[in-house]
């Protein structure tokens, strides 16, 4: 699977952008909330995800002589998330409709979320195959790294206080805060 | 740690990077069998290891844009391009700095075949070309903002030695957990 690394899947898609559209695009992407009340936050499995306007290729050159001029603006979509991709595009359907279909209806042929299937079709068909992923922990599930993250958290706040407790009092906090 | 970029391109510590390069004609291929290589002998993913500040990152071949029909107009390109995607933590220059030091090789090995890559030249120049190739999101969003990617390795690298710990000291005195609460903590303290 050339989007798979471990059970995290890196998903990209570059859509076209109807004519005109960009600028409300715009607009909107960078009217929505951010950390906690991002959309995306309703997708329990997306560890990243962004939305990227590319309204032209840059050149740096020459070299090249000759550069590209693109014909469309496009949207850049990518997320790193909890496979399988199907789950992930669903998800977007059921935890942010308003918001999918906000992103996507300014885009060339966009059909809405009404049929899932006709919507993860239209993703699949703009989706540009990864060639080379990679991930820190591509083993670890987002509510893994959570539940790691709050557990050390808990456990450097343990070992900070304990350094002052005699073993009694040690073990009886410890079984408070840890019990099973 | 804060970022140094625009706030768009952040979230909380993470640090969204997206750049595309023109392929030079004729090296997609050895592009593609550079990657393909490196699937097979880890030796790059074991190298970005290294670069602990990377969450995730992904090198794309984009031979053509979707085409969805009118009113796009398809595109007629002269190159393929390479897009790099990356969720990093910390600093661009430090990040760019350690790409250019720890994994150069590996770099050239890749970047070499696009154009605008900057072989050979100091790091500064790197940081420059690699700024001005840069899209910045309009939106983005990450699922731990405040860990950094060190923390969360040993957040990951934690948890099944708290799980063992846990799990053997039910019973005993109150000594006999202080021993082995003290055993546990010199053993993960390099995780905390």
């Amino acid at each position: 699977m050339p989007n798979g690394v471990g059970q995290a899947y890196a998903f990209m898609t570059l859509t076209a952008i109807a004519s005109g559209r960009s600028a409300p695009l715009r607009t909107y992407l960078e009217s929505l909330p951010v950390g906690s009340d991002s959309p995306f936050a309703r997708l329990e499995q997306t560890h990243f995800a962004r939305c990227v306007l590319i309204p032209q290729l840059i050149d740096l050159g020459p070299p090249p002589e000759e550069a590209d001029t693109l014909k469309n603006e496009y949207l850049l979509f990518s997320a790193d998330f909890d496979g399988p991709l199907l789950r992930f595009l669903d998800a977007l359907c059921d935890a942010m409709p308003v918001e999918t279909d906000a992103i996507w209806g300014h885009c060339v042929g966009y059909p809405g979320i009404a049929d899932p299937a006709e919507f993860a079709r239209y993703m699949r068909h703009n989706q540009i195959d990864t060639t080379f992923p990679f991930a820190a922990y591509p083993d670890a599930s987002v509510a893994e790294v959570r539940e790691a993250l709050q557990l050390r958290s808990q456990l450097i706040d343990f070992a900070i206080r304990a350094q002052a407790m005699d073993p009694a009092r040690l073990r009886e906090t410890y079984r408070q805060e840890f019990a099973s | 740690m804060v970022a140094q970029t625009g706030l768009r391109n952040q979230c909380g510590r993470a640090v969204a990077m997206t750049v595309a390069n023109p392929i030079r004609p004729g090296r997609s291929v050895m592009l593609r069998f550079n990657f393909w290589l490196s699937r097979r002998v880890p030796a790059l993913a074991a190298r970005l290891r290294k670069l602990s500040f990377i969450h995730f990152a992904r090198w794309t071949i984009v031979n053509e844009f979707p085409y969805n029909g009118a009113p796009q107009e398809r595109e007629t390109l002269k190159y393929k391009y390479l897009f790099f995607i990356s969720n990093y933590n910390g600093y661009f220059m430090q990040y760019i700095d350690a790409f250019c030091h720890v994994v150069r090789f590996q770099m050239d090995w890749i970047w070499g075949n696009t154009y605008f890559w900057t072989k050979g030249a100091p790091a500064g120049a790197t940081k420059r070309t690699t700024r001005r190739l840069e899209f910045v999101a309009s939106h983005y969003y990450g699922a731990y903002p405040e860990a950094s990617a060190t923390m969360i390795l040993s957040a990951l690298a934690l948890k099944p030695r708290f799980d063992a710990f846990h799990a053997s000291v039910d019973g005993g005195s109150a000594e006999d957990f202080h021993r082995a609460y003290q055993r546990f903590v010199t053993d993960v303290q390099k995780y905390l």
